[in-house]
């Protein structure tokens, strides 16, 4: 209990917090005039009752007076909750946009890829996702306690003064509110079980609406099952959750009944003392009017606990992201990476096996890689190529043993700097649905898009000829997302991003994983020029480079090919000590060689 | 305060989406929707009863006071408390059973109407749509719509209620005077007109700003999904990302909020005109009472009357208005839905069964071929006759149209001129379903469907998705059975870890998508094979072993291939050498490599580095 009263402050401290910062101003004065509707409406029945005391009493003018006063309020408070919807409107928006922008920050910003690749972090990014108007909607609820405190107290009071019993009945129900948070608290548990359910629904109306799947949804006709599996996996949750939530209406129809008799009794007892001749018409008509005032009070009172619940599953998720841990640790020293790596890269007896999954994909991997030279990473699908490269950017910390650069563990390496240094080409690159310019250019941001930087870039990667062919050249929007975008071909965004790649000029590190898999012959083949260039004695120092392909034509210029099986190193060399040794790497080439006889 | 007409949608098409939205909810589940129904009607009339049954025990007390409790007005005072006590209790305890019938009754709606939007998209028979930058616009709103239409369900009811509730109002304030709720209803038209309006104008101007938004989800995108994620990492674009969400989305926001906040004194001014009617029947009431005209204990009840008639006159309009507002983009989304039937883009009236077809030859005749709105000219006159049976590799730069022709070949569009045959028969007058299940297609940009290996190879013929040893053997075929064999869960294993399953390395994706080929190939009868850029991510041993097994898997079949591995691109019989939407060169490998043209520069390109290695000399 006192953990979960503990959890809870951090979850609404967080949350006013971020309110407060969003949109202050706009708080305060919405909370203003909230206050004065709670007030208006207590007055409202008070003044129902001057005017019926003065009629009784044959006082002609102060009734038309009160009368008046009495219109004004109404009117006005009519009028103000009318709008009050609109006076709102940002709040909510600003609010949950601050919580977008955080959550971006964090997800982008943790330093691993675990978390993306991780069901938990998915399920709890979808709960927010579906719900990210709730926080916004927490300010009102503390405008809404104002309220309920407001025309509460003002109504009891006013109803003590025709008799204290009056006083006392809304309170009745008041004990159903814990029991109503507790189960709504169980209640929104049960969304932690549906959201994988829910992202997997999620995945398939993707697949039938997405043009990602377009050509195989129609080719393969697979747009009826996808339907049917959709309905299927929907109709269990949905009715997963509406059972729990008629299992747990009982409490509710409790609260519900309190409600009602609370009422009920105040309405029965102003009838018997006014039948009783104690109670004026005026106090009766003010009294039932105040005593629903009260009781609303209470039930929104209550209903505010409830939804506190759903706020509070909300705000817990939100944390829980806020405070992911990733399995890439930055307590490290932080160290500024060299700008030219002097020594050498040594990769000691690295294991590595995913987190979250049981079959180790590099088991005990050392390699040493002299500064300045080129090497290739060859090898079956699934050997473990990518899954090296990844650790050399950092993605992951191996799960034992180290890599170190000059002599350096990575893991005491500033991780940001240490990418900032690296040119990096990936085969599976991202389609920036953005202008050429700027998909070629967020490779260095530094270089703040400038043109000769981009089309150097362009030049380096043999994509001059994709930009010169787009209508706006390099200020054409890219991809199908947005208006006016011109869809490339799956070559021609291979060059954009192997452009991309390419704005780092004097990188520490430049790593090709797979970057040809799409592209023509030429193309290709101008890759690998440059590669082979960066083994060249030149004017700069060179970079170590790594480049993992099944293309043995390029491999071989390699000055050490490193021949990866089951997660360990099986064969290393160059090209031609590899052949003369006659193993693995000799009869993989021999036989692509043998297709080009 | 315009509204920019392009941004509008007609009253009329408005109506009919939010009646065909009502018919739609009902569809989704007629049993909630009764229910529902039926609870709003009781909702409604429990309050109702509670006004008029106050309104009854004023007046009666008075009276009741004179003569004592045992008398007419006595006891219809005392039936009064009784009857309110129910009625209190009625409306109360019905509260929760309505919100947990809301609840189903929402979901369900959401999830029908999701469904709706995926057949609708899917019965799209042709990709054209999709170059569209108006329908992708469309179909982002109504993915963004979410949940906005399920929650027009409560509101709905909840405008239901406060009808019933204005009646009961009605009732109470008539004990003045007939005219005194006609008076209040035509008074508070302003505040009718108030709600309608700001729904036009913010409706209006969302939709307008939506691009704005949807560049500030694609950036938020960019920062929150896997993919993007490496390269997010290695150029470091965490703040530049956030920046640019932020801004677009200011963009997006602020003109909408400026349009609200104009609204606002608008909307201001037309509630005190519309408070004028409540004033001016209360203060008559009033003064008929000063002067005796009317019982002060009537006068208290029909006060209560006048009052609640209005409050109850504005609830309706917001729940109007709420409604209108969640359903701005339902016209959007039910046009969507019936895109295919209205205008598909692709003609569809063939009827001819491609089942049974002898001979499965290929001519693409003079076919010319434009992105609908773009001009570049992808296909240029293209002729090309492939013969039952036989295997071709195109080849060519990127960018030269091959992976076009085999869209065109899948009936994703047709020629803007010319023709293709399929034994001879023009392929518009197949039927498109038997037509497309002749065909078994591996496409460069495959899908990676996080969902079971069975799916994942299953797919590729989905009635036969059950038979296990048409999995295995096509698992086996591309030498990925031991792989799927080895998994945690065999072939019930997940093919994505952010779903709790395993992640499959680059080229294993590839032996899946390829197995999902070879199992239309089997399954289901498709004589026609294409790969596109079946080898990119392979490994030398399986793309040999693919090699070695073309033969036998291409056997009987009339085969497209399209490889920039010269490697690979010689397993089929014959070359077509594609450049900017033409066909250059024609022929075997010895033929073209003999006239020394392009392909045979851009294959030395290739094999020269194997040559140098000594190995072939």
């Amino acid at each position: 209990m006192r953990k979960h009263l503990r959890r809870m402050k951090r979850v609404y401290g967080t949350m006013i917090g971020l309110a407060w910062s969003s949109a202050r101003n706009r708080a305060a004065g919405l909370f203003a005039v909230i206050m004065l509707l709670a007030v208006a409406g207590a007055a409202q029945s008070f003044m129902t009752k001057l005017v019926i005391d003065a009629l009784q009493a044959g006082a002609k003018d102060t009734a038309i007076t009160m009368g008046v006063i009495y219109m004004v309020i109404v009117a006005g408070s009519n009028s103000l909750s009318g709008v009050f919807g609109l006076l709102h409107f940002d709040l909510a928006d600003r609010i949950g946009q601050e919580l977008d922008r955080r959550l971006i920050k964090i997800s982008a910003g943790l330093p691993g890829l675990d978390h993306l690749e991780r069901a938990e972090f998915a399920d709890k990014m979808k709960i927010v996702k579906e719900r990210s108007g709730i926080p916004g909607e927490m300010l009102n609820m503390f405008n809404l306690i104002g309220y309920v405190i407001v025309g509460l107290s003002v109504s009891v009071v006013l109803l003590g003064f025709i008799h204290p019993l009056l006083a006392v009945l809304p309170f009745i129900s008041v004990p159903t509110g814990y029991f109503q948070y507790r189960s709504n608290r169980k209640h929104f548990k049960e969304f932690d079980k549906t959201a994988p359910e829910e992202r997997l629904a999620t995945h398939y109306v993707e697949l039938t609406t997405g043009i990602e799947a377009a050509k195989e949804v129609r080719l393969f006709g697979l747009a009826g099952h996808l339907i049917g599996a959709h309905k299927k996996l929907t109709d269990a949750y949905i009715r997963k959750l509406f059972l729990d939530r008629v299992r747990r209406s009982g409490v509710g129809l409790v609260s519900g009944l309190a409600y009602g008799l609370a009422l009920a009794g105040s309405v029965a007892l102003l009838g018997w003392l006014a039948l009783r001749g104690r109670a004026t018409i005026g106090e009766l008509a003010m009294g039932v009017a105040l005593a629903r005032v009260a009781i609303g009070r209470v039930e929104m009172a209550d209903q505010l606990v409830a939804w506190s619940a759903e706020l509070s599953f909300v705000g817990e998720r939100y944390l829980w992201l806020f405070d992911y841990e990733s399995d890439v640790k930055l307590d490290g020293a932080g160290l500024t990476p060299p700008k030219v790596i002097t020594q050498g890269i040594t990769i000691d007896d690295v294991h590595f096996t995913y987190p979250g999954t049981e079959t180790a994909v590099l088991n005990g991997v050392s390699l040493f890689i002299p500064a300045g030279s080129t090497i290739a990473l060859v090898g079956e699908n699934g050997a473990g190529k990518s899954t090296l490269v990844k650790l050399l950017c950092r993605f992951y910390d191996p799960t034992s043993g180290s890599i170190k650069v000059d002599g350096t563990d990575l893991r005491q390496i500033d991780v940001e700097k240490w990418r900032q240094g690296s040119a990096v080409s990936f085969q599976d690159f991202v389609k920036y649905q953005l202008t050429a310019r700027e998909a070629v250019g967020v490779g260095e941001l530094e270089a703040n898009f400038d043109g000769a930087r981009v089309a150097a870039a362009a030049r380096q990667a043999n994509a001059t000829s994709v930009i010169n062919r787009l209508p706006d050249g390099v200020d054409t929007q890219l991809g199908r997302d947005f208006e006016g975008g011109i869809e490339l071909s799956e070559g021609e965004w291979q060059r954009i991003a192997l452009a991309r790649g390419s704005m780092r000029t004097d990188p520490a590190l430049l790593i090709l994983d797979e970057p040809t898999a799409s592209l023509d012959a030429r193309a290709e083949h101008a890759v690998f020029e440059r590669f082979a260039e960066m083994a060249r004695p030149g004017g700069a120092p060179p970079p170590v480079a790594v480049l993992v392909s099944h293309r043995f034509s390029t491999v071989r210029m390699a000055d050490l090919i490193v021949v990866l099986n089951d997660g360990i190193i099986e064969e290393l060399g160059t090209h031609d000590e590899l052949m003369r040794r006659g193993g693995r790497y000799c009869e993989l080439f021999s036989l692509q060689a043998s297709r080009y006889d | 305060m315009e509204v920019d007409p392009k941004y509008q949608v007609p009253w009329r098409e408005e109506l009919a989406a939010n009646i065909r939205g009502l018919w739609l909810v009902a569809r989704s589940s007629p049993w909630f929707t009764l229910a529902m129904l039926l609870l709003a009607l009781v909702s409604g009339i429990a309050p109702a009863i509670v006004v008029v049954q106050t309104g009854a025990l004023i007046t009666n007390i008075t009276p009741a006071l004179g003569v004592g409790l045992d008398s007419a007005p006595g006891h219809r005072a005392q039936t009064a408390i009784i009857t309110l006590g129910i009625a209190i209790i009625a409306s109360q305890v019905i509260g929760p059973i309505r919100q947990a019938v809301t609840f189903g009754l929402q979901r369900r709606f959401h999830a029908h109407l999701s469904r709706s939007v995926m057949t609708g998209i899917s019965d799209l028979p042709g990709m054209a749509y999709f170059e569209d930058s108006e329908f992708r616009d469309k179909l982002a709103v109504t993915e963004w719509i979410g949940w906005a239409p399920a929650q027009s369900v409560q509101q709905f009811t909840g405008g239901i209620q406060a009808v019933i509730q204005f009646f009961a109002m009605a009732v109470v304030a008539a004990m003045y005077a007939g005219w005194a709720p006609v008076v209040l209803a035509v008074g508070a038209i302003p505040a009718g007109i108030a709600a309608w309006h700001y729904t036009t104008v913010v409706g209006a101007v969302q939709w307008r700003y939506s691009p704005e938004i949807r560049k500030a989800n694609y950036y938020k995108g960019l920062g929150l999904k896997k993919e993007p994620g490496k390269e997010m990492r290695i150029s470091g674009l965490r703040d530049w990302v956030t920046e640019r969400q932020g801004k677009h989305w200011l963009n997006g926001k602020e003109e909408v909020w400026k349009k609200q906040r104009r609204t606002l004194t608008v909307s201001l001014l037309l509630y005190i005109v519309a408070s004028a009617s409540v004033v001016g029947v209360y203060l008559s009431a009033l003064l008929a009472t000063v002067d005796g005209r009317f019982e002060i204990g009537a006068f208290t009840a029909s006060t209560m009357g006048i009052i609640g008639a209005s409050s109850s006159l504005i609830a309706i309009f917001q729940s109007a208005a709420a409604i209108r507002r969640n359903n701005y983009w339902l016209p959007n989304a039910l046009q969507l839905m019936s895109l295919a039937k209205t205008e598909p883009r692709l003609d569809i009236s063939g009827t001819k069964s491609a089942h049974g077809l002898a001979a499965l030859g290929i001519v693409f005749e003079g076919v010319t071929f434009r992105y609908a709105g773009a001009d570049r000219v992808i296909l240029d006159n293209l002729n090309l006759s492939i013969p039952p049976g036989s295997s071709i590799a195109l080849v060519g730069e990127n960018g030269a149209g091959k992976t076009t022709l085999i869209k065109l070949m899948c009936r994703f569009y047709d020629p803007t001129e010319g023709r293709i045959l399929l034994d001879g028969v023009d392929i518009r007058e197949f039927d498109l379903v038997e037509l497309r299940s002749r065909l078994a297609v591996i496409f460069q940009d495959f899908v990676h469907y996080n969902l079971s290996a069975a799916d994942n190879v299953g797919f590729g013929a989905v009635q036969a998705r059950a038979d296990q040893a048409l999995l295995t053997e096509s698992a086996r075929r591309v030498g990925v059975l031991d792989k799927i064999n080895g998994l945690p869960d065999g072939w019930q294993t997940v093919l994505a870890r952010d779903y709790d399953g395993v992640d499959l390395s680059g080229g294993e994706w590839q032996r899946v998508a390829l197995a999902r080929a070879m199992m239309a190939s089997l399954g289901r009868d498709s004589d026609v094979l294409i790969l596109d850029e079946p080898t990119a991510s392979l490994d030398v041993r399986l793309e040999h072993e693919l090699y070695e097994h073309f033969a036998d898997l291409s056997r009987g079949r009339t085969t497209i291939l399209v490889s920039h591995r010269f490697s690979t691109v010689r397993m089929a019989e014959r070359i077509v050498f594609m450049q900017d939407g033409r066909i250059i060169e024609d022929g075997t490998h010895d033929e073209l490599m003999q006239s020394r043209g392009r392909y045979s520069e851009l294959y030395e390109i290739q094999a020269s580095h194997y040559r140098e290695s000594g190995v072939l000399e």
